[in-house]
C-alpha cells in the first residue's frame, strides 16, 4: 500500500492487516518533523519499500551525487525490502523538470542507465528495482524494442523489475501494441514487485484515445485482467496500489487492496501451473 | 546561444518552449497529433509543479485567487525551475517574485504573507530537537536568570511585518465560517509572527511588538537582562518575566546556553 500523509492517523489508529508500505523517497529527505516520525512509526509495525521519482536513471550528465547520498542515507535509516526507481530521466542541465521524461532506446543510453544503476547499487549496496515506463509517443533516435532494452540493462546490471502493469497497458495501447505479448517478452523472473494504479483518458481526438498515468483514480477492469494474467506467469509478487492525486478516503485504499489480494490468493496450482509454461 | 543537438537537451528544449517544433524527437510513425502526445510531458511537469506551490502557500492562493496564482506560477517557473527534486524545497523565492508582478498592488502584504508559509513549510521539515521547559528556567535564581543566554530551537522563526499577516494568515486558512471576516482586520496594524514547532504540528503565533523587539534581542544571543532593554526602552511596564515565559511556552528555545561568549 503506498503511504500518504492523509492516512498517517489511519493506519496508527486502525494497524491494518497490511503486508507492506511504500514512499517517494524525496517526500522524506527532510531533517525531521512530522513525515520522518511517522514513517518511523510505521516502520516499527510493517515491512517498507522505497520508491525514488528523482535519481533521474535515464540522465545525460551523470547523477546528482549529492541526492543519490541523501536517498542511501534514508534507505542506511529505514532498511526498505526494496528501493526502486524508473527507467527515465527528469534532471538536465541542474534543471529538475518534475516529471518521468522518456529515454529512447539504444547502445548510449543503454550504456548511460547501466552505468547510472550500477552507481545507485554500488552506493545503496543492494541491487535496485527498475520500473518500466508509461508511454505515450516513440522517439527517433530509438533503434531497440524497450523490452530488449530492459532485458540487456537487467542482464548487465543485475537489477530487478518493478513491473507497472498500468504502463504496460497505457504504453501499449498509445503505441499500439500487444501488451501481453510485451509483458512475455520481459525478465519476468526478475519482477521483484508489481505497481497498479488507475488512468486517466483523454478522448478528445474520435478513434485516438490517449491514455495518461494520472494515479488519480481507481485500477481499470482492463488493467486488472492484465494483473492477472501477469500473476499468472510470475506466480504471486508483491503488488502495490499507486494513487497520488485525488487521494481517497483509507478505505476505498483498502478495498483496492482487498482485490489484489483475492487475484494474489488463487488457488496456488493455478499460480504453478502457469509458472510453469 | 550554441545550438545543442544532444537528444537531452533537444527534448528539455522543447518541453519548455511550446514553440519548439517536436517532429525531429518524434518517429515519423504517421501518428497524427503527436503534439498533443507531447503536451502530456510538458502538462504533467507544469501541474506537477503548480501544484507544489499552491500546498506550500495556501492562504496566497486564497488572497490571489487560482487564475492569478496558476499563471504566476507558470512564469515563476520558467525563470525559476527547480534545480533539485525534493519539492519541500523548491519555491522560496515565489512570494517575492509574486509581488513584483503588476497588478499586485492591492495585496502590499503578499510577500510577508509568502514569507511567513515558507517559514512554516521550513519549520515543518526542520531536525527535530527537545524544547526548553520553563521548569528549568524557574529552578534558576532571578539574579543569574538575566544573565543566561537562550539557545534557539531549530524550528524556530520570526517574521515582522508592517501588515497584519497572522490575522490575514489565520483568516485565509480557516475552513471555519464563523472566522473573522477580512474587512474586520484593522489593516493599519504591524504583526510580529513566531513559527514554532515544540511537536510534530506548526505553530503560527502573533506577538506583542514589544515582545519582538525582546525575542530579536534573545536570539541574537544577548543574555536576558540584555535582552529586555530595547523592549523597557519602548515600554517601561514591559513585564520581562511573562513575556520570557510566553517565548519558552511557545517553543522558541531548545535550551539555556550554558557556552559563553
Amino acid at each position: 500500500m503506498c503511504l500518504k500523509p492523509q492516512h498517517y492517523e489511519d493506519i496508527l489508529r486502525d494497524q491494518p492487516d497490511i503486508g507492506w508500505f511504500e514512499v517517494h523517497a524525496e517526500n522524506y529527505l527532510g531533517a525531521g518533523g512530522a513525515p520522518l516520525h511517522y514513517l518511523e512509526t510505521i516502520r516499527e509495525r510493517y515491512p517498507l519499500s522505497i520508491h525514488g521519482v528523482g535519481l533521474s536513471i535515464g540522465s545525460a550528465d551523470g547523477l546528482d551525487t549529492n541526492h543519490l547520498e541523501r536517498v542511501a542515507k534514508l534507505v542506511e535509516r529505514f532498511e526498505p525490502e526494496s528501493f526502486s526507481e524508473h527507467l527515465a530521466w527528469s534532471t538536465h542541465d541542474n534543471h529538475f523538470y518534475s516529471d518521468l521524461l522518456p529515454v529512447p532506446y539504444n547502445q548510449h543510453t543503454e550504456d548511460l542507465v547501466c552505468n547510472h544503476i550500477d552507481q545507485v547499487q554500488t552506493r545503496l549496496r543492494r541491487p535496485m528495482l527498475l520500473e518500466n515506463p508509461a508511454n505515450y509517443l516513440e522517439l527517433n533516435d530509438t533503434v531497440t524494442s524497450e523490452s530488449n532494452f530492459i532485458n540487456n540493462v537487467v542482464q548487465r546490471t543485475g537489477c530487478g523489475l518493478l513491473l507497472d502493469v498500468n504502463n504496460v497497458y497505457v504504453s501499449a495501447r498509445n503505441c499500439h501494441y500487444n501488451a501481453l505479448d510485451y509483458m512475455k517478452s520481459l525478465p519476468l523472473q526478475s519482477v521483484g514487485e508489481i505497481h497498479l494504479a488507475g488512468h486517466a483518458v483523454d478522448d478528445s481526438i474520435p478513434d485516438e484515445a490517449l491514455l495518461i498515468d494520472a494515479h488519480d483514480r481507481a485500477v481499470s477492469t482492463a488493467v486488472w485482467k492484465l494483473y492477472d494474467q501477469l500473476i499468472q506467469l510470475t506466480g504471486a509478487r508483491p503488488t502495490l496500489i499507486e494513487w497520488d492525486t485525488n487521494i481517497p478516503a483509507w478505505q476505498v485504499l483498502l478495498n483496492e487492496m482487498v482485490k489484489a489480494d483475492l487475484l494474489l490468493n488463487q488457488p496456488p496450482a493455478r499460480l504453478a501451473h502457469a509458472t510453469e509454461n | 546561444m550554441p545550438q545543442k543537438t544532444d537528444f537531452h537537451s533537444r527534448f528539455a528544449q522543447a518541453l519548455q518552449d511550446p514553440q519548439i517544433n517536436t517532429r525531429p524527437l518524434l518517429k515519423p510513425t504517421g501518428t497524427a497529433n503527436q503534439r498533443r502526445r507531447f503536451d502530456v510531458y510538458r502538462n504533467n511537469r507544469a501541474v506537477s509543479l503548480i501544484d507544489n506551490l499552491r500546498s506550500a502557500y495556501p492562504a496566497i492562493f486564497r488572497l490571489v485567487g487560482e487564475d492569478f496564482f496558476n499563471a504566476a506560477a507558470r512564469n515563476y517557473i520558467d525563470r525559476h525551475p527547480p534545480t533539485g527534486p525534493v519539492m519541500a524545497e523548491y519555491g522560496g523565492e515565489f512570494g517575492d517574485y509574486m509581488a513584483a508582478m503588476p497588478n499586485t498592488d492591492s495585496v502590499p502584504y503578499l510577500a510577508d504573507i509568502a514569507s511567513l508559509e515558507w517559514q512554516r513549510l521550513q519549520s515543518y521539515h526542520s531536525a527535530n530537537s527537545p524544547v526548553l521547559n520553563i521548569n528549568e528556567l524557574a529552578k534558576i535564581d532571578s539574579a543569574e536568570l538575566v544573565n543566561l543566554r537562550l539557545q534557539r530551537h531549530p524550528a524556530f522563526s520570526a517574521i515582522q511585518s508592517r501588515w497584519p499577516i497572522g490575522s490575514i494568515w489565520t483568516i485565509c486558512t480557516s475552513d471555519a465560517e464563523s472566522a473573522t471576516s477580512p474587512a474586520e482586520v484593522d489593516m493599519q496594524r504591524s504583526e510580529s509572527v513566531v513559527v514554532t514547532r515544540p511537536g510534530l504540528e506548526v505553530l503560527t503565533n502573533v506577538i506583542p511588538a514589544t515582545g519582538y523587539l525582546f525575542l530579536n534581542a534573545l536570539v541574537q544571543g544577548k543574555t536576558i537582562g540584555d535582552a529586555a532593554e530595547p523592549a523597557l526602552t519602548e515600554d517601561p511596564t514591559f513585564d520581562t518575566g511573562s513575556h520570557l515565559a510566553g517565548l519558552v511556552a511557545l517553543g522558541v528555545f531548545s535550551d539555556i546556553n550554558f557556552t559563553t561568549e
